[in-house]
């Protein structure tokens, strides 16, 4: 499941920014956004992870065990922190985002969990495969999508829709998302 | 030391529009360039580089006239509708006037 972390970043900007420009394709610049969505730092650096524990195998990342597993979740933990500190920061942003904006962003990301959680039954994932198929179909991407969505639809605001991925999104899932979407999955497998 | 009079064209924006910058600076025959990370804010708000999607930069060209007005023009008409840009121009004199 976590590889979907990584493999579903590329498919999600590609069908926003689908979405954004479906009444003018044929205007789309496709190169350089094709760069950004593909080759941008973030995404390299995500597959290539990826393809360098695959080719490494199980026993092949043990000399780095010490700073790739044992201090994960120690890391995770600061990661969260500062990402706190950042989505703190865009509480300004909500007042210009209206009530509908609010309202978006905790619905939205409520309805694309329970999508995920349904097909995770539908294909017959464990109890915590569902789970996560739910976490991560109501995530919002920080890691590529901000940079390659900015370039790829110039004219939408970012400050609206990061504020709201931040600012309500993120605390919303770390706080009563996440344990609603586990009681969806154990609801569905009982 | 003999100084050559040119002119300095700084652009202040998103650092998302970095490697477009200098693409286009190149095609119009600017030599080099220099790009420093910055933080500041304005009618976009604030932009303080606490997260990736928040960097701004600060590039200087140093260039003749005719050079620096079509950058900025170039700049100004694709960019400066839907993102955070800030232009400014200022005479310089360089030492090195193969270089510019």
């Amino acid at each position: 499941m976590p590889l979907f972390v990584a493999l579903l970043e590329v498919p999600s900007i590609v069908v926003g920014m689908l979405l954004a420009r479906l009444q003018s394709l044929k205007t789309v610049q496709w190169g350089p956004i094709a760069h950004e969505i593909f080759l941008g730092k973030s995404v390299v650096l995500l597959v290539g992870g990826l393809f360098i524990g695959w080719a490494a195998g199980p026993t092949g990342l043990d000399p780095m065990r010490g700073l790739f597993f044992d201090l994960f979740n120690g890391v995770l933990a600061l990661f969260l922190l500062e990402m706190g500190l950042v989505a703190a920061s865009r509480v300004g942003d909500l007042k210009r985002a209206g009530l509908f904006l609010i309202a978006f962003a905790v619905l939205v990301p409520l309805l694309f969990a329970v999508i995920g959680a349904v097909l995770g039954k539908v294909i017959v994932l464990s109890l915590g495969g569902t789970t996560l198929l739910a976490v991560l179909a109501a995530s919002a991407s920080y890691i590529a999508a901000p940079a390659a969505v900015r370039i790829a639809i110039p004219e939408a605001n970012p400050t609206l829709s990061i504020g709201a991925a931040l600012a309500i999104t993120f605390p919303f899932y770390f706080t009563i998302g996440i344990p609603l979407y586990y009681q969806l999955s154990l609801l569905l497998h009982k | 030391m003999k100084q050559y009079p040119k002119k300095l064209l700084v652009v202040i924006g998103e650092a998302v529009l970095e490697k477009f910058l200098v693409r286009d600076i190149k095609t119009f025959g600017a030599h080099g360039y220099t790009i420093t990370d910055v933080r500041g804010g304005g009618a976009h708000g604030a932009r303080d580089a606490d997260w990736e999607g928040n960097r701004s930069i600060r590039m200087e060209i140093i260039c003749v006239e005719e050079v620096a007005k079509k950058i900025a023009k170039h700049v100004i008409d694709q960019y400066a509708k839907n993102f955070s840009l800030s232009l400014y121009m200022s005479d310089v004199s360089v030492l090195r006037n193969e270089k510019f």
